[in-house]
């Protein structure tokens, strides 16, 4: 179908202009209300304080001062049963996933010029190399993660299809985003799959999985003796 | 496995290439980073008066150009002359605010189906209709 022709009939020019403008505001809304929301739900979840009772007998003894050679001796060796020694393959794969997933729509260069239009500020912008290297990191970890789920047998048993969809919104904006950029089938449709892609990820997160965004500092940061962040030690006890 | 770690992310990210001039808020930014727009100027000409986009403001924003001046080949009437890398406005913004604005314009007042989105200028040249072809569609 001729491009043009396509672009002049009403319904969908009005649909183009729907989604890249009203839309976008929508959605920027709803995710941050949904983030502003859900933290909050959560703080209050976790504000009610339960009792300690001390078992008779096992009153809490604090382990002996270690020199800081010792110390990090023992965090080292606490790294093996962390997912960085169980797992570094993942990990590695995983945060290259997150940091180029989270860094690159802000640095793009075609983003940054359609803010410089609309608002007349920008951010500091990546080269097209680097932002399109970047999103090839973010699929092909993406691919990991898709080839994961289906072939790791004790990772396949936990898997839903809810997983999948999450990790299709995930990859699709970064997908057509390529795809429109490199003129690979019919830009025009491929953009406007990027900018609904986009909006669907922004409203998705605060109300799926995505959450992982705040509650990943939440659980790492708040709860930091029971995590490899903080000493290896539980502060609680029975 | 830390270390190991480490070390893979600073090899994947060792590529990333930021100089000053790399910046989209940079007034010197000089990169051409995006495929060369074929501005189709006789479509323009055939809906358009010339001073639609040719200008030079006085102090009240009036347009007082001359139009004697805009005879093809004055190298002073292109967008570049005036919009260098040294202005606020520079020459991408210049560009940019220029076509897409006014096509944004058309597209709302419902006069015509003018590109907005960014690979729609900027696209292989053997995408490009002719210059006939445009005059027909537009």
């Amino acid at each position: 179908m001729n491009m043009t022709a396509f672009l002049t009939i009403p319904s969908i020019a009005v649909l183009l202009d729907f989604i890249r403008g009203p839309l976008v505001w929508l959605s920027f809304i709803i995710f941050g209300l949904g983030l502003i929301v859900q933290t909050f739900r959560l703080l209050n979840l976790t504000q009610k304080k339960e009792t300690r009772r001390l078992a008779p007998g096992k009153e809490f003894v604090p382990q002996a001062t270690l020199s800081k050679r010792e110390c990090f001796f023992r965090r080292l060796a606490f790294l093996k049963i962390t997912i960085i020694g169980q797992n570094a393959c993942m990990v590695m794969f995983s945060f290259l996933f997150h940091v180029c997933l989270v860094i690159t729509p802000i640095f793009l260069l075609g983003h940054n010029v359609l803010l410089d239009t609309s608002f007349g500020f920008s951010f500091i912008s990546f080269s097209e190399k680097t932002s399109d290297t970047l999103t090839l990191i973010v699929l092909m970890s993406g691919l990991v993660f898709l080839l994961r789920r289906l072939l790791l047998p004790r990772v396949r048993i936990l898997t839903t299809v809810y997983d999948f969809i999450l990790l299709f919104v995930a990859i699709a904006p970064f997908l057509t985003g390529y795809l429109a950029h490199h003129h690979i089938f019919n830009y025009n449709i491929m953009i406007i799959l990027h900018i609904l892609s986009g909006e669907l990820m922004l409203v998705m997160i605060p109300f799926s999985k995505f959450f992982h965004m705040v509650f990943f500092f939440i659980s790492r940061f708040m709860i930091i003796s029971e995590h490899s962040m903080g000493a290896p030690k539980r502060s609680w006890q029975f | 496995m830390m270390v190991c770690v480490f070390l893979g992310g600073m090899a994947a990210f060792s590529f990333i290439h930021t100089c000053p001039a790399n910046t989209a808020a940079c007034a010197k930014h000089e990169h051409k980073q995006r495929l060369p727009v074929a501005f189709p100027h006789d479509m323009h000409m055939a809906n358009f008066d010339c001073e639609a986009c040719h200008h030079k403001y006085d102090d009240k924003m009036n347009n007082v150009i001359d139009t004697m001046e805009l005879y093809s080949g004055n190298p002073d009437i292109m967008c570049a002359s005036c919009h260098t890398s040294e202005t606020t406005l520079h020459t991408r913004r210049a560009y940019h605010r220029q076509c897409v604005g006014c096509h944004n314009e058309q597209i709302i007042m419902n006069q015509a189906s003018a590109p907005t989105m960014c690979n729609e200028c900027h696209r292989p040249a053997a995408m490009n209709p002719t210059e006939d072809e445009m005059i027909i569609r537009g």
